[in-house]
């Protein structure tokens, strides 16, 4: 009785047949079709623009590709890393938005942002990129949500900052257990400038959530100290910055802030990573774990949260003679990739002074020794492809 | 649970071939898992309908790589589309986590970068979009369809394997 309920089983659950048992019942398909089911598991594993060109196949998948619960599998498949920048050359001209692959420094993108004031990145998370500008002399700070991989763009409410106030810090993350998206941003008191400009003690903080038209005012910091980095690493629900509280003693821990309670945690930096540096240290993400690369040594945070959960992954070491490095005075690693490809942000003496590092993008082939660096024109921010679309990122009814 | 006292399962393919596989390889088959876990007696031998003897070969094959990590090795370059796509399924119907994402990563992997056009006869799949539809929604898609490395576009006529 058994072995007869098998056999039904298997023959409805899997209506396709192999050349031998065609020939042997004589059916209609002469190829073997794949259910539904299938076909999504193997586009999900295509690159971003050709699932874009394969919206032409039929009514279907159309649909399908169009569908968020596609984009989130795609997503979570996706391994294909892009880098954007900023080209804000001319202050009065309009800004172009470059996007490059990791393996050339020639763009594969350039969008003009249609921008008066001076344009900046905000965050980056799920493939899209969180936008902001100065509104030039006034109170307004435009924020535009752009996912690259498939061109779309989405304009969010303005966020007024007060008077003397200036953008600080921010961030744009994906809230899980509200299946939402956030942006924070920190704006701190223009006349503390004689320290620096990211001191944030007294401090005001925003936050958008998508689907809603305003920005709430949320509690501030409650902790004090310098942002070593302006823009936030979105790590499981949360966004994070590495804050320096004592510059001679090395003294850093991270800031975090939930998006779900909207509430403050400071995360501990590993003890024994040796002697911090401002200049060599940071705060990237790496297999959706916090990541802290001091120098050239890269630590992932295994439990999120967790001190103890710290681990020294590897050590990055690259070649510093070649054409690239050898001119530069501070070089250090601000991204892992995957494929053993690293992100270098580097600068010579005068470019350290005036701010203006660039990028290089590194990868060691290790089996055979050879090196590939790959310079480009300004510091970019990295971004995952992604089919997420900004319009479709709340799921708020209005 | 019903358990044999050996540790090798018999699993008759469907052109009838018996293999007796280690029991850890039965393991990662959900599918013939979840047979042994229902069956109140002690089954002999478990049928596999949708599975061949030269699938099983080549789960075998995978199964020995995968234990000695040598996983990367395995190969589907030799099987042709359809006898991949077959493969794809008889691995599908057994609920094979590993070996699964291995064959649709292939499948992906000969799909990159083909046309619209290739994609649809690999998938046994008809446009359903009327003449105009079809030239709208291209359209709007028009920048993705442009770049160094894309195949052109083929006509619906001539396709190539």
């Amino acid at each position: 009785m058994k072995s007869i309920q098998i056999r039904i089983f298997s023959v409805v659950c899997s209506p396709s047949l192999s050349t031998n048992r065609r020939n042997l019942i004589g059916t209609l398909t002469s190829l073997p079709t794949l259910p539904l089911d299938l076909i999504i598991e193997i586009l999900s594993r295509l690159p971003v623009k050709q699932l874009l060109q394969l919206r032409c196949v039929c009514k279907l998948w159309k649909s399908l590709i169009s569908d968020s619960k596609f984009a989130k599998k795609h997503l979570h498949l996706s391994t294909t890393y892009t880098l954007h920048g900023i080209d804000n050359q001319n202050y009065y001209s309009k800004h172009v938005l470059k996007s490059y692959s990791l393996n050339s420094s020639v763009s594969i993108a350039q969008i003009h942002l249609p921008s008066n004031g001076y344009v900046r990145f905000l965050g980056s998370c799920n493939g899209v990129l969180c936008l902001g500008e100065e509104e030039d002399g006034g109170d307004l700070f435009l924020v535009r949500l752009w996912n690259p991989s498939i061109r779309k763009f989405k304009e969010l409410p303005p966020v007024r900052k007060p008077h003397s106030y200036h953008l600080g810090m921010s961030g744009f993350g994906y809230n899980p257990i509200s299946d939402n998206y956030k942006v924070v941003v920190v704006l701190l008191p223009s006349d503390n400038v004689e320290d620096n400009g990211n001191y944030f003690s007294e401090n005001e903080v925003k936050v958008h959530t998508l689907g809603t038209d305003s920005w709430k005012s949320v509690s501030v910091f409650p902790f004090a100290g310098v942002f070593v980095q302006q823009l936030g690493q979105y790590v499981s629900g949360t966004i994070n910055w590495l804050v320096c509280t004592d510059i001679m003693q090395g003294q850093y821990f991270i800031a975090s802030v939930d998006l779900g309670k909207e509430s403050y945690q400071k995360v501990l930096l590993p003890d024994d990573s040796g002697e911090v540096d401002n200049y060599i240290l940071r705060l990237s993400v790496f297999r959706d774990c916090l990541c802290l690369i001091f120098g050239e040594d890269v630590w992932v945070m295994k439990e999120y949260g967790n001190k103890e959960s710290w681990i020294k992954l590897f050590t990055i070491s690259y070649v510093r003679d070649h054409h690239c490095t050898s001119s530069c005075y501070i070089i250090h690693p601000t991204y892992i990739f995957e494929d053993d490809r690293v992100l270098l942000s580097c600068g010579s003496y005068r470019e350290c002074i005036d701010g203006t590092w660039k990028h290089i993008s590194y990868r060691c082939n290790c089996k055979n020794g050879t090196s590939k660096f790959i310079e480009f024109e300004h510091m970019l921010e990295v971004c995952i492809e992604s089919l997420i679309s900004p319009c479709h990122l709340s799921n708020a009814r209005m | 649970m019903a358990s044999s006292s050996s540790n090798l399962i018999s699993l008759k393919t469907s052109d009838g071939t018996v293999f007796k596989v280690e029991r850890a390889l039965a393991k990662t088959m959900k599918t013939v898992q979840a047979i042994i876990e229902e069956a109140d007696a002690n089954i002999y031998m478990i049928p596999i309908h949708n599975v061949f003897s030269h699938h099983m070969d080549m789960i075998i094959d995978y199964y020995k790589l995968s234990v000695a990590g040598k996983s990367k090795e395995f190969s589907v370059e030799k099987l042709d589309n359809d006898e991949l796509k077959d493969f794809l399924l008889a691995v599908h119907y057994l609920n094979m986590e590993d070996l699964f994402e291995v064959l649709t990563q292939a499948v992906a992997d000969r799909l990159e970068k083909k046309s619209v056009g290739y994609v649809r006869k690999y998938f046994g799949i008809e446009n359903d979009f009327t003449p105009e539809e079809y030239a709208a929604i291209r359209k709007k898609n028009d920048w993705a369809f442009k770049g160094d490395d894309i195949e052109p576009e083929e006509d619906e006529e001539k396709q190539e394997e």
